[in-house]
């Protein structure tokens, strides 16, 4: 099936902004550098990200050659600019009831800034976020510097993170966590009103993404020996259910610990720096489409299901929530947050609370996010009920590494109750 | 001579049966002094209803060695009797008693109450959960039948269930998972019923709130708080646990109150009429006379009983009377068996409450998790000791110096600290060692 306007799938596919060119540019730039007499000389752009590294969004990369005032060799800048899928009608009527962009515009515009303010006031300051650049609401754009030039690289998101890279993403998520909180608190208002995630009560525009891999998991189960029919009947009963039970684990909790979470918080959106001995120095965090202020079980049993090795996921958890909670809190006394602080044993308690989304995101996410097969990888592919997209998301479930997790964490599930129908 | 040696002795004699001339004389070892022969007598006239039942002869020992019970006296009766219709019989039973003449153990129990409770118990509450079970044709038996209760001696006389092939299960071993899944069974039927009695009878149950961690008593704090101290000096020893050690004597202010907390009633939480001290001691098991496969189990000593969460048994036993591996990694799937019986039990009596989902349950006993934690590092030492010299009700409740060294042996067994080498880690991880949980 092909679509007016599509490139064929075969080939990449990049609906680049018609309306990114130096005219566009070299104000923007002008302002940056304040230089009002600065010149581009060259521009080169190429898509950012490859087949199955990011659904949500077009990611292209600009090189700019552009000329100081009076100087006569030419300085060069790297940035990345993020757009929406605006040539696809498709995507993009599905995403704008995601707010995706109005989101993500406000976060890098208002919010982010205004965070990093804010850690830098704590006894262990450190940059969190990529810093802005610009943003343009007019053609909902984003552009901040390319962290790719300052060595920043994408970890490899087939393998996931060992225990010291998990440590340090999530010592930056509690500090965004802890900051958001205290943002909110000097701010009323601020960030509660972000109500828009993955999950959100106002659109179930994903909804066929996730009901249909819970279907593709229960069939997965039925003709696997350590599974079978019992984990298939019950799949099977958990699919139209799936939407509801996780929403539930996004709405904020009247006694618990709320906060802006990411929402979208795994190993892709997470750039990092290595030494000479590719020992991991430094990470940032990117992609805000998400935010929500949710729970933080939102993004920490997102993580852990989609973004981690074998042996820190299913040994180490409780190691690494107790490192994220502690960081948590001493970031929130840095900051005198006068509000609710949860003991270590009340966090593990609302985590569980939230537990549903960890069979979500190991069905689900964990699916897309850890595949290895990208020739078909697109937001169409996940979405439709056509046979392209069944074939997608039947492929998805070959995944050796898949089927093996599940098979040890299914019976996992099962054993404290998050596979049954409740209501 | 020891006493043992007298009783082997008397064993080795040829059984006689009665309607003989030459009739042993009835031996009495050891036992309260109102047991006689003629108090058994009556006791056995009044059980058959028949006036002219006559004992021919009897013999009563001490039914337990030290370290194995500090919960009372128990006395083992042998009794030939003829009934008025000419037969003999043969009968077995178990005399339960209190401590006579420790006034140290009896005002340290005092405040418990343990004896009426558990004649109470015996007597009032456990016949209406059996008929219960009989209600939705379930004859499963789960405790032991009464011959009878004597309130003024405060004894209890029971068919000795040795006889009909039950036997304690080896203290030092720890259960397997088919004897695991058969008390779990037992113990979610009982729980069951209990939830389903309280509510026929106008919440009867819920005036059972002396367990072991009461709002009314610290007096067994030397023994918690005390066998949590010597671990605390145990794990101190051991390189890389320095941390944990220091948030280990940084609980012991709390952990009194800690415990209690697991005991009140939590509002939203399903509570059952809870055994109180379900472990390996408390389970008699039958094991098949050819495989050695246990067949069935019977529970015994329903002394420390408090209405509460299902957490009090379902920690208790599944942290003090497992094999070590199913004790370190089976206790989810554990829970998620009993919770099948449980829920169904209660669905089919008709519970008129809510029934908590399994995920709803599992976060309810999450909430009490603590005493996993406590059972883990303090009790399970005591059940597990192996220096029965010094293992008395004393030991256990002083703070002396024998008292400690008592305690401190208790953490010499290996498997005791394995138990806190490879759990404490955990436990630390979900906060449960913290001061301000």
């Amino acid at each position: 099936m092909v679509e007016q306007g599509k490139v064929d799938s075969t080939k990449d596919f990049h609906p680049a902004p018609v309306w990114l060119d130096e005219a566009y540019l070299e104000p923007i730039l002008r302002v940056q550098k304040k230089d009002p007499g600065l010149r581009i000389t060259e521009l080169e752009i190429k898509p950012a990200t490859a087949k199955g590294d990011n659904y949500a969004s077009v990611m292209t990369r600009v090189k700019v050659l552009y000329l100081n005032a009076g100087a006569k060799t030419p300085e060069v800048g790297y940035y990345i600019v993020k757009t929406t899928y605006e040539n696809d009608p498709f995507a993009s009527e599905i995403f704008s009831g995601y707010q995706v962009s109005t989101t993500e515009m406000l976060m890098y515009d208002k919010i982010l800034p205004q965070l990093s303010a804010l850690i830098e006031e704590t006894r262990q300051p450190e940059q969190v976020f990529a810093k802005t650049l610009h943003v343009d609401y007019e053609h909902d754009a984003i552009i901040f510097e390319d962290l790719a030039i300052t060595k920043h690289v994408l970890a490899d998101r087939l393998a996931g993170l060992d225990l010291e890279h998990a440590r340090l993403s999530l010592r930056k998520l509690a500090k965004m966590h802890a900051a958001s909180a205290a943002l909110n608190e000097r701010q009323p208002g601020l960030l509660t009103k972000l109500d828009h995630g993955i999950f959100n009560r106002h659109t179930k525009g994903f909804a066929p993404f996730f009901e249909n891999l819970v279907g593709v998991a229960a069939d997965f189960a039925a003709e696997t020996p350590e599974l079978g029919e019992n984990y298939a009947r019950k799949l099977r009963a958990l699919r139209e259910k799936v939407m509801e039970y996780t929403t539930r684990v996004y709405d904020p909790q009247p006694e618990g610990f709320n906060t802006l979470v990411h929402g979208d918080f795994w190993v892709n959106n997470m750039m990092l720096v290595y030494g000479e001995k590719k020992e991991p120095l430094d990470l940032k965090l990117i992609d805000f489409q998400f935010c929500s202020w949710s729970p933080p079980a939102v993004d920490l049993h997102y993580f852990f299901n989609t973004s981690l090795q074998r042996e820190v996921r299913f040994e180490q958890q409780d190691a690494l929530i107790q490192y994220y909670h502690t960081v948590l809190v001493e970031t929130l006394k840095d900051l005198k947050f006068g509000g609710y602080t949860p003991t270590l044993r009340d966090f593990v308690l609302q985590l569980e609370k939230g537990k549903f989304f960890a069979v979500t995101a190991s069905l689900t996410c964990a699916a897309i996010l850890t595949n290895g097969e990208t020739t078909d990888a697109d937001f169409h592919a996940l979405m439709k009920e056509d046979e392209r997209g069944r074939r997608f998301r039947k492929l998805l479930y070959n995944n050796k590494s898949l089927r093996e997790n599940l098979k040890y964490l299914l019976p996992r599930f099962d054993r404290s109750g998050l596979l049954e129908v409740t209501d | 001579m020891s006493v043992s040696d007298l009783i082997s002795a008397f064993d080795a004699i040829p059984k006689i049966q009665a309607v003989t001339p030459d009739v042993p004389a009835s031996v009495i070892l050891d036992a309260p002094e109102w047991l006689t022969e003629g108090y058994l007598q009556n006791t056995l006239r009044k059980y058959y209803s028949d006036q002219r039942l006559r004992i021919d002869w009897v013999k009563v020992n001490p039914a337990l060695g030290k370290g194995e019970n500090y919960g009372g006296v128990l006395t083992r009766v042998k009794a030939q009797f003829t009934r008025s219709d000419g037969t003999s019989q043969l009968g077995h039973y178990i005399v339960k008693s209190t401590f006579e003449g420790d006034e140290f153990a009896q005002n340290t129990m005092e405040p418990y109450d343990i004896f009426n409770r558990e004649m109470e118990i015996y007597e009032k509450v456990l016949p209406k959960q059996k008929a219960l079970l009989l209600e939705i044709g379930d004859t499963e038996q789960i405790f032991a039948e009464t011959m009878a209760v004597d309130m003024p001696n405060s004894a209890l006389i029971f068919e000795d269930l040795n006889a009909r092939g039950f036997v304690m299960p080896d203290r030092l071993a720890g259960l397997n998972l088919k004897l695991a899944r058969i008390v779990l069974r037992k113990m979610a039927k009982m729980h069951a019923t209990s939830a389903v009695l309280n509510q026929r009878e106008n919440h009867c149950l819920e005036t059972y709130d002396r367990g072991f961690f009461n709002r009314y008593t610290e007096n067994y704090a030397p023994a918690f708080v005390g066998m949590f101290e010597a671990a605390t000096r145990r794990v101190a020893q051991w390189p890389g646990f320095e941390a944990t050690a220091e948030k280990m004597k940084s609980l012991v202010p709390m952990y009194m109150e800690l415990g209690k907390r697991i005991f009140d009633i939590s509002p939203g939480h399903i509570s059952v009429l809870a055994h109180g001290d379900l472990w390996t001691n408390n389970v008699l098991v039958k094991y098949d006379k050819d495989s050695g496969e246990p067949e069935d189990v019977i529970i015994i000593d329903f002394q420390y009983v408090a209405w509460g969460s299902p957490a009090i048994d379902l920690f208790y036993f599944m942290n003090s009377s497992l094999e070590f591996e199913l004790h370190r990694d089976q206790q989810e799937q554990l829970i998620a068996f009993y919770f099948g019986i449980f829920s169904d039990t209660l669905r089919r009596l008709q519970y008129q409450e809510t029934i908590p989902s399994l995920h709803q349950f599992h976060q309810q006993l999450h909430q009490k998790k603590f005493y996993a934690a406590h059972v883990s590092m303090s009790v399970f030492g005591i059940h597990r000791n192996v220096e029965t010299e010094n293992a008395d009700f004393n030991a256990l409740m002083e703070t002396n110096q024998r008292a400690i060294n008592f305690k401190n042996a208790c953490y010499q067994n290996p498997i005791t600290s394995r138990v806190l080498r490879e759990l404490l880690p955990v436990y630390e991880a979900e906060g449960l060692l913290d001061a301000d949980q």
